[in-house]
């Protein structure tokens, strides 16, 4: 069906083709007639020329002729001759254009002749004009032979022009009415044609659309079928699969089952379990408290390990410093005592020697008997320190220093009334202190009676005695404007035994050394600020 | 008898000096010079005056253990003096101490010719004097009183 359907298409189109060829055909034809009968209208046209044209040389000929014949002027012999050839030529022209027409062809021969003719008696009056003269010419052309000779030919020639005028236009009817034909043909071969080919146009259009929207139809369709094929393979794949499926739900479902008993057993045994993790869990907080507790003591044993060893460090510095002082003191001490010994040992070494005067003896036994006392002095000195040092758990009790003072103050009054000598005192913020009370009376009476033993001579004798509250210590200052010291030179053994700063004054060296021991015995410190000439500032500090 | 020996004392205590003098003069003859101080400033004051001149040969016995000036500041201020002075004095440390320390601390010292422990005595008094005089000494000796 497709395939007719285009065959008819083609058979359609190529009789179009033919039709429209045969149709340019006939144009073709008829426009070859219409240029035939427009030849012939020319054609006449020229007969006409040439014919008017054969005359006018004919005339043109005769007056040539003439004008020589007159002149005798050669000059006019060149166009006559000219001429004369134009109107043969133009007579074979004439010949040729009217072959077609016997008439025409007679009547141009005849024409032909008379111009013959008249060239010939052309020539023969020219010749007479050459050997004659004039004269001759005249009475040889008195026939009028030119004349008649002229006419003919005008007479021919006119004919011919009539003939062929009306030649002319019934050949100009014949093209005018060919002319009108051709183009109403024409028109109606190129409607016919142009029908045609729009017929064939729409047809084979309306094929073709018709042709496009099937493929397409059918492509669609080709897809759709593909579609639906692919479908139908897919419900099948998936109809298999949910078989498989369905049988491995099943399978499931059994082993869900069998895990759903297993999962309550095991699900006893979790709560088993769990019950007994529990017990451990409580168990193990217990444990866990213990440790805590344990490692809370273990930390406070350890801060305690810790203060202990500082404190165990301190008291080995304590130790230490006490062992120095311990040695120190064996060396005065030893030293003390070696002097009046080998004193002794100088005076009874002399007192062997015979040559010695009485007078000696009795200085040298004078000499022992001080070292000796020396020695008994030393040995009272050293039960005493000993004793303070020994005794560190004195009894305690309120002491108030203003009364302490006082007491001192009694006690040595026989000194202060025989030199100018003032003591003071002011204790506004603190006027008691809990301690061993014969410790801070010796404080007191040795600071007070070494002040008064190294005041200026030629001074009035001040003292001051002041206590300060610290934050966490009683501060007492005992000040003077004694001799002072040379700290610079002597500052280390201020508070040393047997340690002594003024040549003429008497002391042993035993006092600030005493008072050093005690204060220290009562856990306090004590220090020294002097100046020569100026003064003493001895400060205590007491602990609370 | 009599040389030019002469002896400086200084210590602070007087019956060590009076002892020191009666065994030196025991020892080297009644004549013998013997300047006795118990303050070490005195005697630093004497040196100066005296000691200006060709005084001659004297032996300082010099304590240690004094109060004011000790024998060891005694020593520094001596070493201020002019080489005349120091030319002429040799010093003998003489102390009651027993303590290594205190020999050691003289040994150091260029000042020091020697440590003696307390008190003087005939041996030690012509071992030293000896030592500055030799054979002169030892010779008029012979003719002193010994211990």
């Amino acid at each position: 069906m497709k395939i007719s359907v285009r065959y008819k298409l083609f058979i359609f189109a190529f009789t179009v083709l033919g039709i429209n060829m045969a149709l340019g055909f006939a144009v073709y034809k008829s426009d070859r007639k219409l240029l035939d009968s427009e030849k012939w209208v020319q054609h006449s046209q020229q007969v006409i020329i040439q014919s008017s044209n054969i005359r006018s040389l004919a005339r043109e000929m005769q007056i040539t002729s003439r004008d020589f014949l007159i002149t005798d002027d050669s000059v006019f012999l060149e166009p006559l001759n000219h001429t004369q050839k134009a109107a043969f030529s133009y007579i074979g022209l004439l010949k040729q254009l009217t072959r077609d027409n016997p008439t025409q062809q007679m009547l141009t021969d005849s024409l032909n002749l008379y111009i013959h003719k008249l060239a010939n008696y052309s020539s023969k009056t020219i010749e007479l004009r050459e050997k004659q003269g004039l004269s001759s010419v005249i009475a040889y052309t008195t026939d009028k032979q030119r004349k008649h000779y002229t006419n003919r030919i005008n007479q021919i020639s006119n004919t011919i022009q009539e003939r062929e005028d009306v030649l002319f236009k019934q050949r100009k009817q014949i093209n005018a009415r060919n002319e009108i034909a051709f183009s109403r043909f024409s028109l109606a071969i190129f409607i016919l044609m142009a029908g045609f080919t729009i017929l064939l146009v729409i047809v084979a259009g309306k094929y073709l659309y018709q042709t496009k929207e099937k493929r397409k139809q059918a492509a669609e369709l080709l897809i759709a079928n593909d579609e639906l094929l692919f479908q139908n393979r897919e419900k099948g794949n998936r109809a298999a699969e949910l078989l498989i499926a369905n049988k491995e739900l099943l399978f499931q479902n059994e082993e869900k089952e069998k895990r759903a008993e297993e999962l309550l057993i095991a699900n006893k045994e979790l709560l088993f379990q769990n019950e007994e993790k529990e017990k451990r869990a409580l168990e193990l907080t217990k444990a866990n408290m213990e440790l805590v507790f344990q490692n809370d003591e273990k930390g406070k044993r350890a801060a305690e390990l810790k203060l202990a060893e500082i404190e165990r460090i301190k008291m080995v510095d304590e130790l230490l410093q006490r062992n120095k002082e311990l040695e120190q003191f064996a060396y005065i001490v030893s030293h003390n005592l070696r002097a009046p010994v080998a004193n002794i040992l100088g005076a009874s070494n002399a007192l062997n020697d015979i040559g010695l005067s009485t007078k000696e003896k009795v200085i040298l036994n004078k000499g022992i008997h001080t070292s000796v006392i020396k020695i008994d002095d030393i040995i009272h000195d050293l039960n005493h320190i000993l004793q303070v040092k020994g005794k560190v758990n004195e009894v305690k009790e309120i002491v108030v220093f203003s009364g302490l003072v006082d007491d001192i103050k009694a006690s040595i009054s026989y000194l202060i009334a025989k030199d100018d000598i003032e003591i003071k005192y002011d204790f506004p913020d603190v006027d008691e202190y809990f301690t061993v009370k014969p410790y801070l009376y010796s404080i007191f009476l040795n600071l007070i009676s070494n002040s008064v033993k190294y005041r200026q001579p030629d001074k009035a004798c001040t003292i001051e005695i002041m206590s300060h509250r610290l934050k966490n210590k009683i501060e007492l200052i005992f000040s003077d404007n004694g001799m002072g010291i040379d700290l610079e030179k002597k500052g280390g053994q201020v508070f040393g035994l047997y340690k002594r700063f003024h040549e003429n004054i008497e002391g042993k060296g035993l006092g600030l050394f005493m008072v050093k021991t005690q204060v220290e015995t009562l856990g306090g410190k004590i220090s020294v600020k002097s100046e020569q000439n100026v003064g003493t500032e001895f400060k205590i500090e007491f602990e609370i | 008898m009599s040389t030019d020996l002469k002896f400086i004392l200084v210590d602070d205590d007087s019956f060590t000096n009076l002892l020191h003098d009666m065994i030196l003069k025991d020892t080297l003859g009644e004549e013998t010079d013997v300047e006795a101080f118990t303050e070490p400033e005195k005697g630093l004051e004497f040196i100066q005056k005296k000691y200006t001149g060709e005084l001659g040969n004297t032996i300082l016995f010099l304590d240690i253990n004094m109060p004011q000036i000790n024998g060891w500041e005694f020593l520094e201020q001596y070493e201020k003096f002019s080489e005349v002075i120091k030319a002429q004095i040799n010093i003998y440390i003489l102390s009651s101490s027993l303590d290594w320390r205190d020999k050691d601390k003289a040994a150091a010292n260029t000042t020091v010719n020697g440590f003696i422990s307390k008190p003087l005595d005939f041996e030690i008094i012509t071992e030293i004097a000896g030592k500055e005089f030799h054979h002169s000494v030892l010779q008029a000796k012979n003719g002193g009183r010994g211990f």
